[in-house]
């Protein structure tokens, strides 16, 4: 489903972020990417999701490879691809249910539907109740829960999740876990970015370790 | 596109200090251009009304027979753009001289013999009185046996050419430099709109939007801009025109075609400023 040959990205800067990374991810697996800050996880996230392509390799995700994708397809590709971050990038200006119909209207579905799919999504996250509450009134947690939602409410393939504990306190990371968890296990693939090692005990998933831009399988 | 035409509207709200001032630039930019095609227009219709005066005055040789004042009519009459060819005797000279003088006219009866010459009042044809043309006309009657000297108002005719083309210049380059100052404010105010809406930028891209759908609502916006600007220009200057006509009432305002004109000079800079802005700042394609 996903796979990188090979890949290697610098930046114009000078800094090499990925040196030769070479894995696959299969369809509705769970993989940890496990590494300390500034090790290189965003830079592979952001290359699946075709935020940045490589210097050097290729990476193939579903049908599309980074050496002759289009600008379409990009747009293409990415409504297939979920993914959340460490802050939840909500829009401060809409509510729940509009931040997450949002990831609908731009990219045209019609109204019947997305109100369907929204309330769906949130009843998913369980925040059905707070679909009218604007994101300052909500906990860090429950603020990720409205990202996962958001991500998720197109049905993607994969979800990639970079570091989405960070900011939060044991429970809510706990919460936010079994929620990935959940999403696994009715068939998406995750991908769990973060530098807290201590997360992959509690649900023991294939893990790839990052250090200074070059990838390991770890057991 | 529903979404484009909102969101393009909404920004017009939200940011109303960054659009004031856009609008502003533009209607104070595109008045300024409109005023300076008012005053070439008047010119033009003043131009226009000196052209019609217009005429070559071919004076003759006294001793000229009448077939040879008929074959020299002939000749001329035969170029392109004569309209018609007067013979003025000398005795017809002193009668409108006399006229013309009025109560001066008795200075005229100081004179023993009638100094004036025969001459041909040449009129043209309007399409045929430009100062090239008129010179190059007067040229060759000039050399025609009989033809003692021509006249036109050579200087008079060339001077005028020269203001309307100095006048064309001018509203060329101000157009040009009013088009880029405009350009740039727009340009620059979708900027800010962009910066300011970097996180739903973000996102949209993120989920999938196209590039095309996130920049429609900044090129709506941009329109928008250019549009009110040309649209309240086109306003005031119809308001100034109306105004000075009160005191003027022969200045000519500016035809409808120039007013839709000046809008969609507007529009054309607000769709083209934020054109730039969005292909320079709201990219999709990876880095």
């Amino acid at each position: 489903m996903i796979s990188f040959q090979s890949v290697t990205k610098s930046f114009r800067e000078g800094l090499t972020a990925l040196i030769r990374v070479n894995f696959t991810i299969e369809k509705g697996e769970f993989l940890y990417l496990i590494g300390p800050t500034g090790s290189g996880k965003s830079t592979l996230l952001r290359l699946i999701y075709f935020d940045l392509l490589p210097s050097a390799g290729e990476v193939r995700v579903a049908n599309y490879s980074s050496s002759s994708i289009k600008r379409k397809e990009i747009s293409t590709l990415r409504r297939k691809i979920g993914v959340i971050f460490q802050d939840s990038k909500l829009l401060k200006d809409r509510n729940v249910y509009e931040n997450v119909a949002f990831a609908l209207q731009v990219i045209g579905t019609p109204r019947r539907e997305e109100a369907k799919r929204v309330l769906e999504v949130l009843g998913r996250v369980g925040l059905t109740q707070k679909r009218h509450v604007y994101p300052y009134q909500l906990s860090g947690g429950e603020q990720q829960k409205v990202a996962i939602a958001r991500a998720l409410v197109r049905n993607p393939f994969i979800l990639l999740a970079d570091e989405p504990t960070g900011n939060l306190d044991p429970e809510s990371s706990d919460e936010i876990l079994y929620l990935l968890k959940d999403i696994h296990t009715s068939g998406t693939a995750v991908v769990l970015s973060t530098h807290h090692h201590e997360l992959t005990n509690k649900n023991p998933f294939r893990i790839l370790r990052i250090q200074l831009g070059v990838v390991t399988e770890s057991s | 596109m529903s979404y484009a035409l909102k969101e393009g509207f909404r920004g017009l709200g939200r940011d109303r200090l960054q659009s004031l001032i856009a609008i502003g630039v533009t209607t104070a930019s595109l008045f300024i251009f409109g005023i300076f095609l008012l005053v070439t227009r008047n010119l033009q219709k003043f131009v226009d009304v000196a052209r019609e005066k217009v005429e070559i005055s071919a004076y003759l040789q006294e001793d000229l027979s009448k077939r040879d004042l008929e074959n020299l009519q002939g000749k001329i009459k035969g170029f392109v753009g004569i309209k018609e060819v007067l013979y003025i005797s000398k005795e017809d000279a002193l009668e409108i001289l006399t006229e013309d003088l009025g109560e001066d006219s008795d200075l005229l009866n100081a004179l023993e013999i009638n100094p004036l010459p025969p001459s041909f009042k040449i009129s043209l044809h309007p399409s045929h009185k430009e100062s090239e043309e008129v010179g190059a006309l007067a040229h060759q009657i000039e050399g025609f046996e009989g033809v003692v000297e021509v006249d036109f108002g050579e200087e008079w005719v060339e001077r005028l050419d020269q203001w309307i083309q100095i006048f064309f210049i001018v509203d060329l380059t101000m157009g040009f430099l009013i088009g880029g100052a405009s350009l740039f404010v727009i340009f620059n105010t979708i900027l800010f709109t962009v910066f300011s809406k970097r996180e739903e930028i973000e996102i949209m891209s993120l989920v999938g939007a196209t590039e095309g759908f996130i920049r429609r609502p900044f090129l709506v916006a941009g329109s928008l801009y250019g549009l009110l600007g040309g649209g309240l220009a086109a306003l005031l200057i119809l308001g100034l025109t109306h105004l000075a006509r009160t005191r003027l009432p022969e200045i000519a305002s500016l035809e409808g075609e120039f007013l839709f004109g000046i809008v969609g000079f507007g529009l054309l800079l607000g769709l083209g400023g934020s054109s730039l802005s969005v292909r320079r700042f709201v990219k999709i394609w990876p880095k």
